[in-house]
């Protein structure tokens, strides 16, 4: 019965060495030999399996056929083990005639099932997941259509939001509206299946918008198809605030140095200027009593002297005025400027008497700021639309405001001699002056002064002026 | 015509200054001077440009032999006004002296680079204002020859 008496030992011996699995069946279907792999795989014992039916150890064949040519037949089939998993082989049977009598060989190769793969890849997938979990950056992954299908722990922790809520392209509902039209700047990357990165803010559970950089990478099949997007999402806000502050640290020394220059080149100039008119008159005046000329001379030299003496106090107070403004202000609170024209008002009591000028004014807003910077900003701009008054009428002055979307414009409104406009940048800087101090005095700070003032209120300040009917100064102030 | 050419010849400065101060330390200096100079006074930098290029109230100025040039001026800085003048086939070969207070390198080095003829700082006294003014007169009116057109 046993076919080692059909098959010489040696012949079996070279089977056991095989590592497929061996297994020959007789005519009629009953197993007569199996090769030591076989038993290894499906742990029985020779003895157990020899007697049984062919039809006993493969259950089911499949993707059957039949090569013809080498009378071979491939399938694959499941293979019960002794200790009940179902083993998935692939197997060829040929047969064999031997001393007249019809054999089959079986040869068995291990073959995962789809179901084990499927295991395999669900390992390999909860191993991505646990990692992509414990790691402290938002990942997310997007298919071919760039339709989110997974969102790590991170993600749905900053978010606040259910897997369900973010899907698709749920989690869009998170992102500012207006830094929607930012992920427009990476179409072509999109489009072309490349890596981009781009920023925008992204809602927290909290509801504050936080600043996300956010990495995307093709992924690719083996193949090289395209199978979208893994991207991860860094909060860079406290980076970015870093990084503002450094850069406005960096334009605000900019501007100390500029303005630090401006002063050196006032020491070695506006400033010397009355010193040196006071040494030189006094000088004259010596000669003058020395030689005995006459008084009206001597009257005429004193008054440069004088000049002199007056320019440099002038000169002193407005660049302590305009030096103070350097030093950071007292902290910003609630300020009427209803008040704030009011007292600059009564300021220039005497200068809007003398003059007979009119000042009027419309309700303000109240806005946040340095009061005591704002009420000598207005003044300034006050006191200048008086300095420069028509000859022709009498000096009348509004104040109004504009209100926009985020600001109120302030205007200080004269009918004087007006400015032409290839001066309306000039005369905010400092030292600059357009008239010889014959006609205006003034020391070409007061502008410079508002200017400082308007923009350390995060303003702008520009003029508008028909030249020789009036001008308008105006301000903008944040809401 | 002996006479008609003296008068023509007659030196010319042209003073470009805004501060009365300097105007009349300028006046008090040449006072002591030898030389009939006639002194037309400008006090700012539009002035100055209208003045040589005989624009409005100033179309019957004679052209100066010599300008001194103060550098910060209302309207148009010195440092225009020497663009303008030394820019104008004309007006170039007028020398300009650029008499300021500023010693600022930057001032100095903008002034040559368009060929001002020379720089000289305010002196702080009178007696040094009235050498340097001696000076610019003895230099360019007893020394150099300027040209005749």
């Amino acid at each position: 019965m046993a076919v080692q008496q059909q098959i010489p030992n040696l012949v079996l011996q070279f089977f056991d060495t095989y590592a497929e699995a061996v297994l020959v069946a007789n005519a009629s279907a009953d197993i007569v030999y199996v090769n030591k792999t076989f038993c290894r795989l499906t742990q029985f014992d020779s003895k157990e399996v020899l007697g049984l039916k062919e039809k006993h150890i493969f259950k089911v064949k499949i993707n059957y056929h039949l090569v013809e040519s080498l009378k071979v037949t491939h399938w694959e089939s499941g293979v019960a083990t002794k200790s009940g998993d179902q083993l998935w082989v692939k197997v060829s049977s040929s047969p064999l005639i031997y001393n007249n009598e019809e054999l089959t060989v079986f040869t068995l190769v291990e073959n995962p099932s789809i179901e084990q793969l499927k295991g395999l890849l669900k390992e390999s997938e909860n191993r991505f997941a646990s990692l992509a979990d414990a790691s402290p950056v938002m990942i997310w992954m997007t298919d071919q259509d760039n339709l989110c299908y997974y969102f790590n722990k991170s993600w749905l922790d900053f978010t606040g939001q259910k897997f369900e809520d973010e899907v698709g392209t749920g989690w869009l509902q998170r992102v500012h509206e207006k830094d929607l039209a930012n992920f427009n700047s990476v179409t072509e990357q999109l489009n072309n299946h490349e890596g981009y990165s781009l920023e925008y803010r992204l809602r927290r559970r909290d509801g504050a918008y936080r600043n996300i950089l956010e990495i995307g990478t093709p992924r690719l099949l083996p193949d090289g198809t395209f199978a979208g997007y893994m991207g991860s999402c860094l909060d860079i806000t406290e980076f970015k605030a870093v990084q503002n502050e450094l850069a406005n640290y960096t334009e605000e020394l900019k501007r100390s140095n500029e303005e630090l220059e401006q002063f050196a080149y006032v020491a070695s100039h506006d400033m010397q200027e009355p010193l040196r008119m006071i040494a030189s008159y006094v000088q004259l005046i010596k000669r003058s009593i020395e030689s005995g000329k006459p008084t009206d001379e001597l009257f005429d030299f004193m008054k440069f002297v004088l000049d002199g003496v007056s320019r440099m106090q002038l000169l002193i107070n407005d660049l302590l005025q305009f030096s103070r403004l350097n030093k950071k202000g007292i902290p910003f609170t609630e300020v009427d400027l209803n008040e704030v024209v009011k007292v600059a008002i009564t300021n220039l009591t005497n200068r809007i008497a003398d003059n007979n000028a009119v000042v009027t004014y419309t309700p303000m807003p109240i806005v946040n700021g340095d009061v005591s910077q704002l009420t000598r900003l207005i003044q300034n701009l006050v006191d200048n639309a008086i300095k420069f008054k028509s000859a022709e009428r009498t000096p009348e002055i509004s104040i109004s405001v504009k209100e926009r979307e985020i600001d109120y414009v302030i205007s200080v409104r004269d009918n004087g001699i007006g400015i032409e406009n290839k001066f309306y940048n000039r005369i905010f800087v400092i030292f600059q002056r357009l008239h010889t101090r014959n006609e205006y005095e003034g020391t070409g700070i007061g502008l410079a002064v508002c200017r400082k003032i308007v923009e350390r209120h995060g303003g702008e300040i520009w003029v508008e002026s028909e030249f020789g009917k009036g001008s308008c100064f105006n301000f903008s102030i944040k809401k | 015509m002996n006479i008609l050419k003296n008068s023509n010849d007659k030196p010319r400065i042209l003073l470009v200054e805004d501060n009365p101060g300097d105007i009349r330390l300028t006046q008090e200096a040449l006072k002591e001077s030898n030389l009939d100079i006639h002194l037309d006074v400008v006090s700012d930098g539009e002035q100055a440009v209208d003045f040589l290029t005989h624009k409005g109230k100033y179309a019957d100025a004679v052209r100066p032999s010599i300008i001194l040039l103060d550098l910060n001026l209302p309207k148009k800085n010195g440092i225009e006004v020497l663009r303008e003048i030394k820019f104008n086939d004309v007006l170039k070969k007028i020398p300009v002296i650029v008499l300021t207070t500023s010693d600022a390198d930057h001032d100095i080095s903008k002034a040559y680079g368009l060929h001002a003829n020379c720089y000289i700082l305010k002196p702080v006294d009178f007696d040094d204002f009235a050498k340097v003014i001696k000076l610019v007169e003895v230099y360019w009116f007893n020394t150099v020859k300027l040209p005749n057109d």
